[in-house]
């Protein structure tokens, strides 16, 4: 078809082209198109040859005209709204149209952003925004005969948007909401940019946004903080705290005091460098306190405690692991810690372990372990796994005990019990040997053809070998009363030289046997003492007949006596087979016979010295054993308290004779007050007295009764017994001679006290506090007989 | 018959040894004793006994030590007779107990010793 010069403004392809171009127009109010006046044509070639949505409205109603572009926001409208009123096509968004028809009618030309519309295009309402560009359409004699509109549907757009500022409305929300405190700060100084409420609530509500950390929160100054801000801004690299201690400023208050966990994270910009750090925490006071709690109640426990992993290496120790060992727990985990153990222990934990790895269940094992001292102790391990749902093993727990001392005892009793019997085999030879001549002499008196000379030495024999045996059985039975507190000493005067003589009468047959030397030395210028004379011998000779069996021929023995600071030394050395320092320690228990002197095959229970050492004690000494070693000899020293002391004048142990009385007592104080017995004790003691102490009415009749001692000293507020009840008991135990001096030391002073104290029996009533000499001039005075 | 049987008795209780050796010599033995292990060596060699009665337990050269010297001397040309005071479980009279020919405990019984060692007399 041939196109009409005049419809030439009408050419194109687009569909818009072609609809225009094949209606016909004539009967419309824009007439036919030929005859549309030119700034109309120009106008609507313009739109059709545009890709870009845009139309124009002709004449007094504005009729429609537009591009294919603009097909597509009319939607369903197209095709039936071309040529039709504008506002009537549009006819739902009129009243939002209409005043903006009027001005551009009016000579107005303007643009439109995002210009909000509901549309019913499409059979249904929508929103639909719209950017507009409107100006007036001149016609060819110039009045405004037109509109002319390019406009572009940005509802796409302006959904995005929206959807966007959701977004961030919601995160900015979440940021707020976070249960952790967060802020955003800026630049080196650190400004906060945003806090969120935590954060806010954290600082108490104080004004932060805009301003430096040090401003804002200055005492987080001096704990550290900005510190560790400054190394995030300098290195780039995010600090981690946790479980970090903070204070923060209360007002009206006490401040906060509080634990945190918290990241400082660098922000950097578009050129990679940092301007910012975000903060981001939470408070973990109520864990960190709980951890500290079962910190604290691991640490207490009186073990050591530990967890292990399934491989056996060690995870966790309690503080009383580096309480013992002095190795920290970091130095101990995994198998470091085998370090401490014993090297002879070194299989002990192992094998338990294996054994439980792979069975799984608890264990225990013993063994050493070093303490931070060097030395070594025992302890006892037991572990139990925790196990998952099948039962594998996830972890192990375990506590190590100290049982050092459990063992000791256990050892102790274990030698004690070799020791008793020892000691019976002991006691069986030893009452054996003299049954052997007895049996064999008994048996020549049955035979008819002993001559009369046999038969007296068998007599002989047999009369010795029971006094041996008698003699054994005397030692068993004192032992016996020592350890169980009811031998009685029988005290006398007696003079040094008496008991030195007795005791080596005892012993010479043996010494001149083994060809000993045996000197005497008395350095006690003819001393005399109370003491029980038969017990003393016995003492001396022990030592004595010990020195003649453990020294082999031909030895030395000295025996010698003398005074130091009152105290009377009596003291027996021999050039025999010697102690071992450890042998010291346990010569006086009692069966301890040393495995050295057993070998000597010498006799005897091995009593001796136990029962020399308690008698000694009885009479309130001390005995004392000395050697340079095996091979060495020996020396026993034993100490007695000087009781009388006739020293010739030319005697050079003067010094002591201030103190020393002229008769000395046992005495026996009894006062639930140890202190103040101790002090009255040392001064009787000074004095040359023997004196015991006890601390109640009951122990004060128990020695008593054992003792006969010459003087009691009662408290009268005893516990268990007061002292009217012991000086009773006391006046009750009429078997002469013994009488002692009751003396009353109470705080009680009144007349009716004295009188109560008279009728109990007491002799002499001493009020408190008195000193220890009143009562030394009291003893003095009343001087009673010894018993 | 019994006059040619020669006994060595050693023993480091006098008592025992005294008592023992006028009891055998009733019964006709011949009879010298020893105070200890060491005293007894050379009296073996001077006085070439049947028999040696020794005691287990004494100082010095015990029984135990003395029955295997005794052994190493004189093989088995001496009978050895043991007594001890000690338990028969003790190391020391075990080992003695395997060396000598006869054993007693003490107190021994003289009668059950001398038929022990009449067969020899």
């Amino acid at each position: 078809m041939k196109t009409d010069p005049d419809l030439a403004f009408l050419a194109g392809s687009s569909s818009m082209a072609r609809l225009i171009r094949e209606r016909d127009w004539s009967s419309s109010a824009l007439g036919a198109a030929q005859d549309w006046p030119q700034s109309l044509r120009s106008t609507v070639n313009l739109l059709l040859r545009s890709a870009f949505p845009m139309f124009v409205a002709w004449g007094p109603e504005l009729r429609l005209l537009h591009n294919d572009a603009y097909g597509e926001i009319l939607g369903a409208k197209h095709p039936a709204s071309l040529g039709e009123p504008f506002l009537d096509v549009w006819h739902e968004i009129r009243a939002d149209l209409a005043p903006l028809v009027a001005r551009v009618v009016g000579g107005e030309a303007f643009y439109m952003e995002n210009l909000p519309l509901r549309l019913r295009r499409r059979g249904y309402e929508e929103d639909a925004w719209f950017t507009f560009s409107w100006s007036p359409v001149l016609d060819d004699d110039g009045a405004i005969a037109g509109i002319y509109c390019a406009c572009v549907e940005t509802t796409p757009m302006v959904l995005a948007e929206q959807q966007q500022r959701a977004e961030q409305e919601r995160l900015k929300t979440l940021f707020n909401q976070a249960p952790g405190f967060a802020a955003v700060l800026r630049g080196p100084d650190h400004v906060f940019e945003m806090a969120n409420q935590a954060y806010h609530q954290i600082t108490d509500g104080r004004e932060l946004i805009g301003k430096p950390v040090a401003q804002a929160l200055p005492e987080l100054v001096s704990q550290g903080y900005l510190g560790w801000l400054d190394q995030a801004y300098r290195s780039g690299e995010p600090f981690v705290g946790r479980s970090v201690p903070v204070t923060l400023q209360r007002s009206g208050t006490v401040p906060l005091d509080a634990f945190i966990d918290f990241v400082y994270q660098p922000l950097k910009n578009a050129a990679g460098q940092v301007d910012g750090i975000f903060i981001q925490g939470h408070e973990v006071t109520d864990q960190y306190q709980a951890n500290q709690a079962l910190l604290a109640f691991s640490n207490s426990i009186p073990a050591i405690a530990w967890v292990a992993g399934v491989d056996g290496r060690l995870q966790r120790l309690n503080s009383q692991w580096e309480i013992y060992t002095g190795q920290s727990e970091q130095q101990s985990l995994g198998f470091q810690w085998l370090e401490a153990l014993h090297p002879d222990d070194r299989e002990a934990p192992g094998l338990a372990w294996e054994a439980a790895r792979v069975g799984g269940w608890p264990w225990k094992t013993e063994y050493r372990l070093r303490g931070r001292d060097g030395a070594y102790r025992w302890f006892h391990t037991r572990s139990v796994p925790q196990l998952d749902a099948v039962g594998r093993v996830l972890l192990w727990f375990g506590t190590t005990t100290d049982i050092e001392e459990s063992k000791q005892t256990a050892q102790a009793l274990r030698d004690a019990d070799r020791q008793k019997d020892e000691f019976l085999a002991t006691l069986a030879h030893e009452l054996r040997n003299p049954l052997a001549p007895i049996r064999t002499a008994v048996h020549l008196l049955e035979t008819s053809n002993a001559g009369e000379h046999v038969r007296s030495r068998a007599v002989k024999v047999i009369g010795r070998q029971v006094g041996h045996m008698a003699h054994l059985l005397d030692d068993l039975i004192d032992i016996a009363r020592i350890t169980q507190n009811r031998l009685v000493l029988k005290k006398d005067m007696v003079s040094v030289e008496w008991v030195m003589e007795s005791a080596l009468e005892a012993v010479r047959p043996l010494a001149e046997s083994k060809r000993h030397v045996l000197t005497v030395d008395d350095q006690t210028g003819g001393a005399r003492l109370l003491a029980d004379p038969v017990r003393l011998t016995q003492i001396l000779s022990n030592l004595l007949n010990n020195a003649c069996k453990y020294t082999d021929p031909g030895g030395a023995i000295a025996f010698q006596s003398g005074i130091q600071d009152g105290v009377l030394v009596f003291k027996v050395t021999d050039t025999g087979i010697g102690l071992t320092a450890e042998s010291i320690g346990r010569i006086f228990n009692m069966f301890a016979q040393e495995q050295s002197a057993l070998h000597r095959s010498e006799g005897g229970l091995g009593v001796g010295l136990a029962l020399a050492k308690g008698l000694v004690e009885l009479h309130g000494g001390t005995l004392t054993a000395y050697s340079d070693g095996p091979g060495h000899g020996s020396s026993f020293v034993v100490n007695v308290p000087v009781s009388v002391h006739e020293a010739t004048p030319a005697a050079p142990s003067g010094a002591s004779e201030s103190l020393a009385t002229a008769v000395a007592y046992t005495v026996l104080l009894a006062d639930d007050n140890t202190d103040a017995t101790n002090v009255l004790a040392d001064v009787l003691r000074g004095h040359g007295h023997v004196v015991h102490t006890v601390n109640n009415g009951a122990e004060a009749i128990d020695l008593a009764s054992r003792l006969k001692p010459d003087i009691l000293v009662l408290d009268i507020g005893m516990p268990v017994l007061n002292g009217y009840e012991v000086a009773r008991w006391t006046k009750s135990q009429n078997h002469a001679p013994w009488n002692p001096l009751l003396i009353a030391a109470t705080g009680w002073g009144r007349d009716d006290d004295r009188k109560k104290a008279r009728d109990a029996g007491f002799d002499v009533h001493l009020t408190k506090p008195f000193s220890p000499e009143q009562l030394v001039d009291v003893i003095t005075q009343h001087k009673p007989a010894p018993v | 018959m019994v006059d040619e049987v020669r006994v060595l008795i050693v023993d480091d209780s006098p008592d025992a040894a005294d008592m023992l050796a006028c009891a055998l010599e009733l019964d006709g033995f011949q009879v010298r004793v020893a105070g200890d292990g060491v005293s007894a060596l050379p009296l073996v060699a001077d006085f070439q006994p049947h028999c040696v009665l020794l005691d287990v337990e004494m100082p010095g050269l015990d029984g135990y030590e003395l029955a295997k010297r005794l052994r190493e001397l004189y093989a088995d040309d001496i009978v050895l007779i043991a007594v001890t005071g000690r338990a028969a479980d003790d190391d020391r009279v075990k080992g003695t107990f395997r060396i000598v020919d006869h054993y007693f405990t003490k107190p021994v019984d003289p009668v059950r010793l001398k038929k022990v060692m009449r067969p020899f007399g």
